[in-house]
């Protein structure tokens, strides 16, 4: 599991990236420790426990990474491809996601709750166990999706398609839903009360 | 610190596996069901079940634990030793264990059983059925619930809630998420409120 050490800058109530003593935006050279972090996860290796927390990261390519117990709360995820990644107990809590793509990703277990989601793709994918409470998703589409045990408790869905999904035991209740699809899914598996 | 999820079928529950990164004496939390699955995960990683931490008497958390002495024979820790069939350590509320180097507090939270335990080690809670990410744990009366929301207010919701759920049904989650997304515990919080207000005594 990533390790929560606090950020050594006073006041400050970031993680400490991993091997150092101070949050990203704290760091000396943030930049270049950010390309770095970036050009290391961007490898077909698999990496464990990475902290990197509120950071705006645009137009990169994450497709086939491989990502275990990482924590990414807070950051910003523009036009970012996940697509074939294998994402596991992740944290990706309070995020933006705008136009990003996951599609064939396999990201069980992981944490997405409270995150805003826009226009980004996440079909043929694997999201058994994950944690949507609280998101606000706005023409997404989870097509084709495995969602067993997922939780969408609370959240706030406009124009989201789930279609032909596997809805058994998937969690939306408390929802609020505009124009939201669940054409061939076996939605009388899910919780919505 | 290595935290691994898995998922039974049987009863959908929960097994945690907390080991060292490089192999050792590791700590099963909630052995539900065993199977060739997990003791593929427990041998890959080159660990030995020495301790097994329950968080609460219920079969779906502990039906796996007479497979787990067979092969492991692991020290048992639960809040109620009488309950079970194999030689069982008792659990005090506050207590702190350190097994083999890494340190658990236990933090009693009866409600949904009397024996309910939330086991803190670094900054993840393992819940059992206490908290779950979207509800709080089942309850057998109102009193229980009562005594079950008074202890998750008084003993969870004032941790930092930076803090990692890690429940034994459910997705895994964070206390600030709960706080904000978990309509069970924001109306039971509310109705506090509101009882404080006028009752001051029947739940602070």
């Amino acid at each position: 599991m990533f390790k929560c050490v606090p950020c050594a800058v006073e006041g400050c109530r970031r993680y400490a990236l991993e091997d150092m003593y101070t949050c990203l935006q704290h760091a000396e050279n943030s930049d270049q420790v950010l390309q770095s972090l970036i050009a290391s996860l961007s490898d077909s290796h698999r990496h464990r426990d990475v902290v990197m927390t509120d950071v705006r990261l645009k137009d990169i390519d994450f497709s086939n990474v491989h990502l275990t117990t990482c924590d990414f709360a807070r950051c910003v995820f523009e036009n970012v491809d996940f697509s074939q990644s294998k994402i596991q107990a992740c944290f990706f809590d309070f995020c933006l996601f705008e136009n990003c793509n996951f599609d064939g990703s396999d990201a069980r277990h992981s944490v997405v709750a409270g995150s805003k989601i826009m226009g980004c793709s996440f079909t043929d994918t694997l999201l058994i166990h994950t944690n949507f409470m609280g998101i606000d998703a706005r023409d997404c589409d989870f097509s084709s999706s495995d969602l067993y045990y997922s939780n969408f408790c609370s959240s706030h869905l406009v124009n989201v398609q789930f279609v032909d999904c596997n809805l058994k035991n998937a969690d939306f209740r408390y929802t609020d839903r505009q124009n939201v699809s669940f054409k061939y899914s076996n939605f009388e598996e899910a919780s919505f009360s | 610190m290595k935290v691994f999820f898995h998922f039974s079928l049987n009863e959908f529950s929960n097994t945690y596996l907390v080991g060292p990164e490089d192999g050792g004496d590791a700590i099963l939390i909630d052995p539900g069901h065993i199977d060739l699955e997990l003791i593929e995960r427990i041998e890959s990683n080159r660990f030995t079940i020495a301790h097994v931490l329950l968080t609460h008497r219920h079969p779906s958390h502990t039906a796996g634990l007479g497979t787990l002495v067979k092969i492991y024979d692991p020290i048992v820790y639960a809040g109620s030793p009488s309950m079970y069939e194999t030689p069982v350590k008792e659990v005090r509320d506050r207590a702190i264990l350190d097994l083999s180097g890494i340190t658990v507090e236990a933090i009693q939270v009866p409600g949904h059983t009397i024996d309910s335990f939330v086991y803190k080690i670094g900054n993840a809670l393992f819940t059992g059925d206490v908290l779950y990410a979207g509800r709080v744990g089942a309850t057998t009366g109102v009193l229980e619930k009562a005594l079950l929301l008074k202890g998750i207010k008084n003993r969870l919701l004032t941790l930092d809630e930076r803090f990692l759920i890690f429940p034994g049904h459910g997705t895994i989650s964070a206390l600030k998420i709960e706080k904000m997304f978990n309509r069970e515990l924001i109306d039971a919080m509310a109705i506090d409120d509101l009882a404080q207000l006028s009752h001051p005594s029947i739940m602070t």
